[in-house]
């Protein structure tokens, strides 16, 4: 049998090896590539303040994970307060990645069946859309701001900080993507009236 | 209204607002709120619905393991694994698409994301495929049909959510998923061998023991992360979120110390990512708790045993898991994620069968990977025909064999329990 790639066998072990390094190249550029390159700069900053609370809670959360195991295993002692920690802040962990996903237009959406829309037509159901994006997620903010004002109240067992600390995560989270959502919803409005204004307009 | 009709209206407006693009999250809201309003519950059910769902601890362990993921993708294991799988495999006939089958097994155990293998091996395996001379719709249907062997492999997402909402052990579930996974990878390698052999496709490399040890050598350490996963799930050493933050740590010595591939800036980003990524599919899950306990208090589960048990009218268990198994490939085809809408309705209905939730779990997993490259959604193909530069139609035709041999698996899986039950049960006694 021949081989395919090459001529003789150290060619195409090179041809194969420098596939191997585009690959990690294609792999690393996935991870690290900046989602907010060439956004404005209110845009970034917003980005990257939330950004960094989830990054701070997510680190906790491996950190605390982690030692709480170790300590267990070396010194025959957990502490008492890492479940809870964890679990508390596992709400922020969630909204900020909401938040972040809004903002950047990547939820987890079905594109199909509205790509089968007529185009004249798409703008209606996207404006829907943006409606019952903010109507749902505001309305989502506003019950969560009843739950965290009836029990945000009560006490952590061992962490001994309100329960609120947690839950309110819900509210602003749910507030803040209803809020992403209105943004991006004006800014395409806007930019299809100007749009069709050049259109009236004949240029 | 009765409580099955409002339920009804709540699954309907959810899919209405799903075929409007509205976002998966915002569906599962309004849905659940519909079905609280009519059901006359109180709204307030929902907020604490979604923080108890949020609180399960076996939860936190997902975005531990997107994060390890991450870690592992951008630190320069990728390439170590391609090499390794083209040392092993590359000499057999169509060799460059059996390294595209295990290097996909190889990804599945450190990465555990099928997207990320298809974005990054595909983009560069496809056209290389293309130069060796495969047709372009086959080197994307096969990367694509390739891509789905990752959840099987732990550590998988799918499965942290099934654990998540099922409350079965995640180290059982990954233990159960790792014979189906391998015997779906060889399947594939099967297909490709009988097409190979009809086509004329060379191999990609010649064997060389000295390569294989070469590649092995520098790809040994990260198969470590596994190794972690599993056996410290297995062993008892850890709870499914130590062995998460263990993998993490290790991925950062592995990436940061031994290969030198990434830096601080690059952590953050990683970090970033993963915080992006499991954060709205942490909601979901608790959305669909919301959704799941509404639905379950209009009786729902009940209608569905009447209803399966309408539709099989012979007493049998291969029969019920079929037509559960059919129910969650329909709505695979739609929905992504699949897991943690769809579970919540079915559990109690798997409950009030006697059903093994272990292997109903590997059934669940292996119709997410059928969703991913059927029609309408066919995230995955749809992704590999836009690689390789090809209609969806022509990789959809082109997928027919390995579409085909999944479908066949999944009715062995059902038939013999046992390929998913048999470790799991070792490891137990």
């Amino acid at each position: 049998m021949t081989i395919q790639t090459s001529e003789n066998k150290n060619g195409n072990v090179s041809n194969a090896q420098s596939m191997a390094a585009q690959i990690d190249l294609a792999s690393s550029k996935i991870e690290l590539d900046n989602p907010d390159e060439g956004l404005p700069y209110l845009d970034r900053t917003i980005n990257r303040f939330v950004e960094v609370v989830g990054v701070s809670v997510l680190s906790v959360i491996v950190l605390v994970v982690f030692f709480n195991a170790v300590s267990r295993y070396t010194l025959n002692y957990s502490f008492a307060w890492a479940e809870e920690i964890v679990q508390m802040t596992m709400p922020w962990l969630a909204m900020t990645g909401v938040f972040l996903a809004v903002r950047r237009r990547t939820m987890i959406r079905i594109d199909f069946f509205f790509d089968k829309i007529p185009a004249n037509l798409q703008y209606l159901f996207a404006y829907f859309g943006y409606a019952v994006n903010v109507a749902v997620l505001g309305f989502l903010a506003w019950v969560s701001l009843d739950f965290v004002k009836i029990f945000g109240g009560d006490v952590a067992l061992y962490v001994e900080v309100p329960v609120g600390w947690s839950t309110s995560a819900l509210v602003l989270g749910a507030a803040g993507a209803a809020i992403a959502y209105l943004v991006e919803f004006y800014r395409e409005w806007r930019s299809r009236k100007s749009t069709d204004n050049a259109k009236g307009a004949g240029l | 209204m009765t409580p099955l009709l409002g339920a009804g209206l709540s699954i309907l407006i959810l899919c209405i607002f799903l075929v409007l693009r509205i976002p998966m999250l915002v569906s599962l809201s309004a849905a659940a709120f519909l079905n609280f309003y009519l059901s006359g519950a109180w709204a307030l059910t929902m907020p604490q619905t979604i923080m108890s769902g949020l609180g399960r601890f076996v939860l936190i362990a997902l975005p531990l393991f997107v994060l390890a993921g991450g870690i592992m993708n951008a630190g320069g294991i990728s390439g170590r694994l391609f090499d390794f799988a083209r040392a092993i495999v590359g000499s057999l006939r169509g060799g460059l698409a059996h390294v595209n089958v295990v290097t996909s097994m190889f990804f599945g155990g450190m990465i555990g994301s099928s997207t990320a293998d298809l974005a990054a091996t595909g983009s560069i395996v496809i056209p290389a495929m293309k130069e060796n001379k495969y047709p372009a719709d086959f080197s994307a249907a096969l990367t694509a049909s390739s891509s789905g062997i990752g959840p099987m492999i732990p550590p998988s997402s799918p499965m942290i959510l099934y654990s998540a909402v099922t409350g079965v052990s995640l180290g059982a579930l990954f233990l159960a998923g790792l014979i189906p996974g391998l015997l779906l990878a060889l399947s594939q390698m099967l297909i490709i061998a009988f097409l190979a052999r009809k086509r004329g496709w060379l191999p990609y490399a010649a064997f060389s023991l000295h390569e294989v040890w070469y590649a092995g050598k520098r790809a040994i350490l990260s198969f470590g992360m596994p190794l972690i996963i599993v056996g410290g799930l297995v062993l008892g050493i850890f709870t499914p979120s130590e062995a998460g933050s263990f993998a993490v740590v290790y991925g950062l010595v592995l990436a940061m110390l031994v290969h030198r591939a990434l830096t601080l800036s690059g952590l953050y980003r990683v970090l970033a990512n993963a915080v992006q990524l499991s954060g709205e599919l942490l909601i979901i899950v608790g959305l669909s708790f919301a959704l799941g306990a509404g639905l379950t208090n209009a009786h729902v589960p009940e209608f569905l045993v009447q209803f399966i048990d309408l539709v099989v009218v012979h007493d049998s268990e291969f029969l019920r898991i079929l037509a559960l198994v059919l129910l969650a490939i329909l709505a695979g085809m739609i929905l992504d994620p699949l897991i943690p809408v769809l579970l919540p309705i079915i559990l109690p209905t798997l409950i009030a069968y006697d059903i093994d939730l272990i292997h109903f779990g590997v059934l669940m997993v292996i119709a997410v990977v059928i969703g991913q490259v059927t029609p309408p959604m066919a995230i995955a193909l749809i992704i590999a025909g836009k690689i390789a530069d090809v209609d969806q139609i022509k990789v959809l035709k082109a997928n027919t064999p390995f579409l085909l041999g999944i479908i066949a698996f999944m009715l062995f899986a059902i038939a013999v329990p046992v390929v998913a039950t048999w470790l799991p049960n070792l490891m137990r006694n």
